[in-house]
């Protein structure tokens, strides 16, 4: 099918899926699997596709050539990604709904009037039936639910509860409607008392695996990562590389001045002046403010 | 269990007791006797080197329970509630010894080794098997993701430590009235105190395997089970207790609140509270605080503040690398998108907007000292916050359990 999004300049086909138990008899997780006894643990579920892209010369529309260009498992962590799309592994389904079969009996004749299957997924508008009739759906309800304001409709397109309403015309011309649904099938006729020519009986259902994958186009990204690349580097050069200076000045007496100034990390500026003063004749600058604390404190402890 | 597994476990053990004996030490060295030798100088006790040693020997098997976890399961030890919480104390020894190693502060390690303990017998609440991988854990962001985000919550973590210093050393304590700076030190107190209530609560009645059944009404009007581990003081919705000769609740939840979960919260704050009174009792009814104040006398503010601000410094960049940058790249890959306001992102944000404004106030607005220290401790707050509520109350992508 073609990839959403990309106006069919992509296609994707589903070739397998697959859902992967951890083996219950693993020797690491014993401990764990006994805790939780017939729970599932799933390690992993992958979608084995190719990725088509139409040869130049087709236009677009029905009957496209396709090229195939790459073949890969779709897995969780492990996207798929082509020209900035990202196809994603989401989530699965099994067993869901895939298609149904209904036979057609004549009343008049008693006998069938054939049988048709329709897929669910992709319904057609017309099915002809052995008998040269045709059966055209008048409605198709993929997840029927009856809404606020009373009338039927569907939830979505997953076809977790599909409803049809099929319409038929009879020998006499006449146009019959049928609604069937899962365990519930009656004829919308004009008299109560009046069967349609066709009934319509449900026949059979097929399943199969649904893969969830989602597709993504993000141009954004490489802004984002320069941007917080950016900023990380930022914070680290101001973090880390602190503005400090220290002068010193010989008086005229001989004496020498030391003094220091930095904008943050203030104990290890200290630190450090005291271990280049400590071997030398200078004495290491005082903190006044250090000096004001310990007085303040002492003030307090005399309490 | 297979052998690799167990010695793991064991592994983390024995760091548990170095790190109890590395308390001891340093209880030691900050009561024990400091000697003046003939020149008059202040000469202080060995002990403190002990504790330090005694702690790195903890780090270094706490480590070891690490890798041998890491090889017995084959992913990385940081998937779970226990395996995370274990690491961020790891990470917040190895943090302390690191930083400690420059600072040499025994009064830290007085305060910061029990609050490891208490970390990792609170990750032991949780189950400690080890579990297989859900799909979107498998990846190598996972590792490179939690440890950078712990290594950083460890090291902000001893910004915790040295906040709390920097509040018991300077804050005036001896007046009989409570002032707000009081009461919000001695609510630390009591935190600290009933996280120890509920290790020891559930650690204690877990080795006695209690087990009372109730039959109640769930939150559907239905009749079902659930099996207390403590005994119940609140019990399930018209609950009936099964198993004989167990505690009968004197009050019972409405249906919409998880009663044993508020029980444990009922047990953990009650006994937190006792406990609290208890000291306070035995210490002449002095607050908690001012029986430590003493003990600190030797310790200088302007260090410990220091050793705060510097613990931030290094622990915020490196949050904003694991908990913000590696993380949206992770989610990227494995949810799709690098940002979905999934609860623990909020706070992760929240937590990095925090630390910000910390150094933000500190380096402009000259917020040291006192101010700098209680956002120290409100950012770890915030911390364990995310851990332990985001993780377990509100459901979201991140509550692995």
């Amino acid at each position: 099918m073609p990839v959403p999004g990309t106006s069919q300049d992509y296609y994707l086909e589903n070739l397998q899926f697959d859902v992967e138990l951890y083996d219950e008899d693993d020797e690491r997780f014993q401990g764990a699997m006994q805790a939780a006894p017939g729970a599932e643990h799933i390690e992993t579920f992958r979608t084995h596709s190719i990725l088509y892209k139409p040869t130049d010369e087709s236009t677009v529309g029905a009957g496209r050539e396709l090229e195939a260009i790459s073949e890969q498992d779709i897995e969780v962590n492990r996207p798929l990604y082509f020209d900035n799309y990202s196809v994603y592994q989401l989530d699965y389904k099994l067993n869901e709904l895939s298609a149904m079969s209904f036979d057609v009996e004549d009343r008049e004749t008693g006998e069938s009037a054939g049988s048709f299957t329709v897929d669910l997924n992709n319904p057609e508008d017309y099915y002809t039936l052995d008998n040269g009739e045709e059966v055209y759906i008048y409605d198709y309800f993929a997840n029927f639910i009856i809404n606020d304001a009373g009338e039927p409709t569907t939830e979505n397109n997953v076809p977790d509860n599909p409803a049809f309403i099929f319409e038929m015309t009879n020998e006499d011309g006449e146009e019959e409607l049928t609604f069937i649904r899962i365990q519930r099938n009656f004829e919308i006729r004009d008299d109560e008392d009046d069967p349609h020519q066709y009934a319509f009986t449900f026949a059979g259902i097929d399943t199969n695996h649904v893969t969830g994958l989602k597709v993504r186009k993000d141009l954004t990204l490489p802004f984002l990562i320069a941007g917080g690349s950016i900023f990380l580097l930022g914070l680290l050069q101001g973090s880390y590389w602190p503005h400090r200076r220290i002068w010193l000045q010989r008086e005229n007496d001989g004496g020498i001045l030391i003094a220091a100034h930095t904008n943050k990390n203030w104990e290890s500026i200290k630190k450090e002046i005291r271990s280049v003063t400590e071997q030398t004749e200078l004495s290491e600058p005082v903190d006044q403010t250090d000096e004001e604390y310990e007085k303040e404190y002492k003030e307090k402890d005399n309490l | 269990m297979n052998s690799l597994a167990e010695l793991s476990s064991n592994l983390l053990y024995i760091a548990f007791f170095f790190y109890f004996a590395a308390t001891v030490f340093y209880i030691l060295s900050v009561t024990g006797r400091q000697f003046r030798n003939k020149e008059g100088d202040v000469k202080k006790n060995r002990w403190g080197t002990w504790g330090y040693i005694a702690t790195v020997i903890g780090v270094v098997f706490a480590f070891g329970y690490f890798f041998t976890r890491w090889a017995a399961g084959g992913h990385p030890p940081v998937s779970n509630m226990f395996e995370y919480t274990a690491f961020l104390a790891i990470c917040f020894s190895l943090a302390f010894v690191v930083i400690n190693g420059i600072y040499k502060s025994n009064v830290l390690g007085l305060f910061t080794i029990p609050v490891i303990m208490l970390i990792i017998a609170y990750a032991s609440v949780f189950s400690t098997e080890i579990a297989p991988l859900v799909p979107s854990l498998q990846s190598n962001w996972l590792a490179i993701h939690v440890i950078t985000v712990a290594l950083a919550q460890g090291i902000l973590a001893v910004s915790f430590g040295a906040g709390l210093v920097y509040l018991v050393r300077t804050l005036d304590l001896s007046g009989k009235k409570m002032t707000k700076r009081t009461f919000g030190i001695e609510f630390i107190m009591y935190t600290l105190l009933t996280g120890l209530a509920f290790v020891i609560l559930t650690n204690v009645f877990e080795a006695t395997n209690y087990e009372a059944q109730f039959t109640y009404v769930n939150e559907q009007g239905e009749d079902a089970e659930k099996t207390y581990n403590l005994p119940a003081i609140i019990g399930p919705n018209e609950g009936v207790l099964q198993t004989e000769d167990r505690f009968s609740p004197i009050f019972y939840a409405p249906d919409w609140i998880i009663s044993e979960d508020l029980n444990t919260v009922v047990w953990s704050f009650g006994s937190g509270f006792l406990l609290y009174w208890v000291i306070r009792l035995i210490g002449r009814n002095r607050r908690i605080a001012a029986m430590l104040q003493p003990l600190l006398k030797g310790v200088k503010p302007q260090t410990v503040d220091e050793l705060s601000y510097r613990a931030i410094a290094i622990g915020f960049p490196l949050f904003a690398l694991g908990g913000l940058a590696f993380a949206m790249i992770y989610a990227q890959i494995a949810w799709t998108r690098f940002w979905g306001w999934d609860p623990k992102e909020v706070w992760a944000l929240i937590t990095f907007f925090f630390y910000a404004a910390y150094l933000h106030l500190r380096l402009s607005r000259n917020w040291i000292g006192e101010r700098s220290a209680w956002l120290a401790v409100i950012g770890f707050a915030i911390i364990m916050f995310n851990l332990i509520f985001v993780n377990l109350v509100i459901a979201g992508l991140h509550s692995y359990a």
